[in-house]
């Protein structure tokens, strides 16, 4: 079932919450249970098969967790313990996401003589596999406190996170489903969760659904496209993703506000970054978390250790010289981010996708250590005019790779790239010669309706840059678990008042009028 | 955090009523959405649960009070302030309407090849049939209305497509027609403004020139003599690129002016014997809307002399007619000589139906 369906809103949601509210002060754990139930409801809608492999994909985990907690004084079985259970969930990662592409991979390189059609991929199997694993390795690092078997399942379907993330940690959530007074009704959980939901679904029904159309005509043929239409398929789809990416996280947000629970926060406007780095610390902000929990931080400590019985130096004093700059920082970065890049999809394309970042990310790093580093500290302030020219440095470098993860393969890529430095020409944008001698009218309608892909793109790039986010507008009343600052202006600030409430029911007025054109949300590829 | 705040911590209640309000009505409005669909016992059996078809009928229950009118509301609206006429359709110059199909391909369809494929399976059938075949692709309105797109850009490739597909019908001895130069000959406009169709010039034109190409295939012109009255009175026509803007029910002035068309009837002349008997079919019209548009069908007979069957579908794409047709060979009269397949250029470039994908699925 999708946020953005008339089902969904006007069915499962209302019937979702009412039960949860009447049950709550009853018997929590019915509560729970209710949640769970239509968290499996949510999941089987579009296909039912499903369920069974969710179900049995966390019953699994569950009995391997209970293994890894039984058996805290023998740390050898424990680790075998881990690893199978790890490994059984890649493996089910893997057969339904890569499997096909591989083989098809390896039979065009003659390797084998068996082709098969691609595998219909589980929703969300990217997501509530992470999720588990990460729990799996959490009880053997003897961080796992809450440990309910209802609890334990709430925390893996509840379903505002159950598709498309955030990538939950259950340190933060298994005590929220334990405590009884979150399942008790609270006039904030209504009003602030619902303003949230209404922000992330104009994001997604409004903007992004709006301009996806251009992102999808570009990306058709990358190939014909000039110089301003490669940019222009290039931007449109940065935009389209960022929208729809947010704007489900932002409801994601505001319906877990709804039932009591707080989600951590996932995108705090990355497209401001003035840097590769900090990009990363506000895109898909759990994902990134995740990654440096689990795969970045055990390669960085894994090397630390092997330099250090090397008497190499490590730490600060290891990483300003150039090889303990590639083996401590360069390394990690290059197998985490081609790790990512794989987890978004099978094929070659995903790969350089996560290879371009590592890339970044080097730089950026090496750039921290050796130019800035070695700067005063009152050389390191940057001008507005440095910092307008840095996030545009950073957003350019983001479209280059974005462009290989949307597209078709890496040679489509490639296309683009070549369109987007003038390799196949410049196409003139001069209208003036269709509309001299028209009424205002019609010439208003032949200039703006033949330019509607830069108007959004403007539009849409205007409030990706200079407006404040989601949790900024709410500010103090943000249910995110970690808050950015508030809106600077004043009149941006969300308040529980009828000005902000005739703001919510006009778009969700909006939304409702344009929903019966409703799309999946980008991630659910993923 | 304010001093007001501080004082008087403001109050969420009125926000939970609002919502909670909305969520009660819009369960109430749900609920008798789905009473009023009828849902059949069928559309929401175990089986439907189990393929997920059950939700989607669910879903497509739904839909706002007075959707209609807030659609073309909302698309009048679009229109006037932007120009904008949604994802299917794009404003060339003021009051030209295109189909975005015509103008550039849609995501990720290459099938080029297997509509090479499919053709040459199709015509070996028709072949043994001992049935000739003529193979028509109308071009897109955009390329022979091209002074009317005021800049709106067009997909090289997707122009270049009609070309490699004659060549590739040239290559395999198949007969063809290319319309283009006759369309383009022709008195302007060929098409309708507001319509991906040929007007009465366009389909006289087209039709005229199948029948040139067809008639040495049937060995001349046959008898069949038809009556052509005088046009009517004009009078406004719907074109199907307003319907699909989702104009249809707007108010004039806030969509675009309306065709105006003056409808001619065109029959063929019966013997007028005991049974009014009609010569034998000799030429079956398999085609898409252009054939049902413009007496198209009537004006190709006029240029044969000959009365055609016309199976051309709605919606045919690439091979509905041709598909429906071929389903029915067994009864076909044994008179048939040729089957003159026609579709629009652009659908070529069109994603495969489920049915060209059966049939593909079944080629060696």
């Amino acid at each position: 079932m999708l946020f953005n369906s008339y089902l969904f809103l006007l069915i499962f949601l209302p019937v979702t919450v009412a039960v949860y509210y009447a049950l709550g002060p009853l018997n929590v754990r019915l509560a729970a249970l209710w949640l769970c139930l239509t968290s499996l409801v949510f999941y089987g809608w579009w296909n039912p098969q499903f369920v069974a492999l969710l179900a049995g994909s966390i019953a699994f985990n569950y009995v391997i967790s209970l293994l890894i907690l039984h058996n805290t004084g023998r740390p050898k079985l424990q680790g075998l313990i881990v690893g199978l259970g790890v490994g059984a969930d890649l493996t089910l990662l893997f057969h339904y996401k890569y499997f096909a592409t591989l083989l098809n991979f390896l039979t065009d390189l003659g390797m084998t003589s068996t082709t098969m059609d691609d595998i219909i991929l589980p929703l969300g199997i990217s997501f509530f596999t992470f999720t588990q694993i990460g729990y799996l390795l959490d009880c053997r690092a003897g961080i796992v406190k809450e440990r309910s078997l209802l609890s334990y399942v709430l925390f893996v379907t509840f379903f505002p996170h159950l598709i498309a993330g955030p990538i939950l940690h259950h340190k933060e959530m298994m005590p929220q489903f334990a405590q009884s007074e979150n399942y008790r009704f609270k006039a904030e959980n209504l009003s602030v969760g619902a303003m949230l939901f209404v922000i992330g679904l104009a994001k997604k029904v409004l903007l992004a659904d709006g301009i996806a159309p251009y992102a999808d005509a570009g990306f058709a043929a990358p190939g014909e496209l000039m110089f301003w239409g490669s940019w222009g398929a290039s931007l449109c789809y940065a935009l389209q993703l960022y929208f729809d990416f947010s704007g489900y996280s932002d409801m994601a947000l505001g319906l877990a506000k709804m039932f009591g629970i707080r989600f951590p926060l996932n995108f705090n406007s990355p497209y401001k970054a003035t840097n590769i780095i900090e990009f990363w610390a506000r895109w898909h902000m759990t994902l990134t978390r995740y990654l440096t929990a689990y795969l970045y931080y055990p390669v960085a400590m894994a090397v630390s250790k092997w330099r250090t019985n090397r008497n190499l130096p490590v730490g600060s004093a290891g990483i300003s010289t150039a090889g303990g700059f590639i083996s401590s920082i360069a390394f990690p970065t290059l197998f985490t981010m081609t790790l990512a890049g794989v987890w978004h999809g099978a094929g070659f394309q995903f790969i350089v996708f996560g290879l371009l970042h590592a890339m970044y990310l080097s730089v950026n790093h090496a750039w921290r250590i050796f130019v800035v580093g070695r700067k005063p500290a009152s050389a390191r302030k940057a001008g507005p005019i440095k910092r307008a020219l840095c996030i545009l440095l950073t957003f350019v470098a983001v479209l280059v790779a974005q462009a290989f993860f949307r597209a078709h393969g890496v040679g489509d890529a490639m296309l683009l790239m070549q369109g987007m430095i003038g390799g196949r020409g410049m196409e003139s944008l001069d209208l003036s010669a269709h509309i001299s001698g028209l009424p205002i009218g019609d010439a208003w309608r032949v200039i703006v309706g033949h330019h509607m892909q830069l108007i959004y793109a403007v539009v849409l790039l205007g409030i990706a840059w200079f407006t404040p986010n989601a949790h900024q507008i709410l500010g103090r009343y943000s249910p995110a678990l970690f808050k950015p600052q508030e809106a600077p202006q004043a009149f941006m600030r969300w308040r529980p008042n009828t000005a902000w409430l005739i703001v919510m029911l006009a778009l969700l007025f909006l939304c409702l009028v344009n929903l019966h054109k409703e799309t999946r949300f980008l991630y659910f590829q993923f | 955090m304010e001093s007001s705040d501080k004082a008087d911590p403001p109050s969420h209640k009125l926000g939970a009523i609002v919502v909670a309000l909305l969520l009660a009505v819009g369960l109430g409005w749900g609920v008798w959405c789905l009473i009023d669909a009828r849902i059949s016992a069928e559309q929401v059996s175990p089986q439907a649960w189990a393929d997920g078809t059950a939700g989607g009928a669910l879903n497509k229950a739904m839909h706002m009070p007075r959707q209609a009118e807030l659609d073309t509301w909302n698309a009048a609206l679009r229109y006037r302030t932007l120009g904008d006429l949604g994802d299917q359709v794009a404003l060339g110059c003021p009051q030209w309407l295109f189909y975005r199909d015509g103008l550039r391909p849609q995501p990720g369809v290459h099938v080029f090849n297997e509509r090479l494929r499919l053709m040459r399976y199709w015509v070996d059938e028709l072949r043994k049939k001992q049935v000739q075949v003529l193979v028509v692709a109308v071009p897109d309105k955009s390329r022979i209305e091209s002074d009317h797109l005021c800049g709106l850009p067009v997909s090289i490739p997707m122009r270049q497509t009609l070309d490699a597909w004659q060549a590739a019908l040239q290559a395999e001895g198949v007969p063809f027609v290319d319309v283009r130069d006759a369309l383009l000959a022709a008195p302007a406009p060929r098409f309708f403004r507001t319509d991906v169709h040929m007007n009465a010039q366009g389909a006289q034109a087209a039709a005229q020139r199948v029948a040139d190409a067809a008639l040495p295939l049937l060995q001349g012109r046959g008898q069949q003599a038809f009556k052509t009255e005088e046009p009517g009175p004009a009078q406004p026509r719907m074109g199907d690129l307003i319907v699909l803007s989702g104009l249809e029910h707007a108010r004039p002035g806030w969509r675009p002016e309306l065709d105006s068309v003056r409808p001619q009837n065109i029959e063929p002349i019966r013997s007028g014997g005991l049974l009014d008997e009609a010569p034998p079919v000799e030429v079956l019209l398999a085609g898409t809307s252009n054939g049902r548009r413009s007496n198209f069908g009537e004006r190709l007979g006029i240029g044969l002399g000959r009365e055609v069957w016309n199976m051309s579908l709605d919606g045919g794409q690439f091979s509905g007619a041709l598909l429906v047709a071929l389903n029915q060979r067994e009864q076909w009269p044994k008179s048939l000589k040729l089957l003159i397949w026609e579709f629009s250029e652009n659908a070529l470039s069109l994603p495969l139906t489920q049915d060209e994908k059966s049939v593909l699925a079944r080629l060696p």
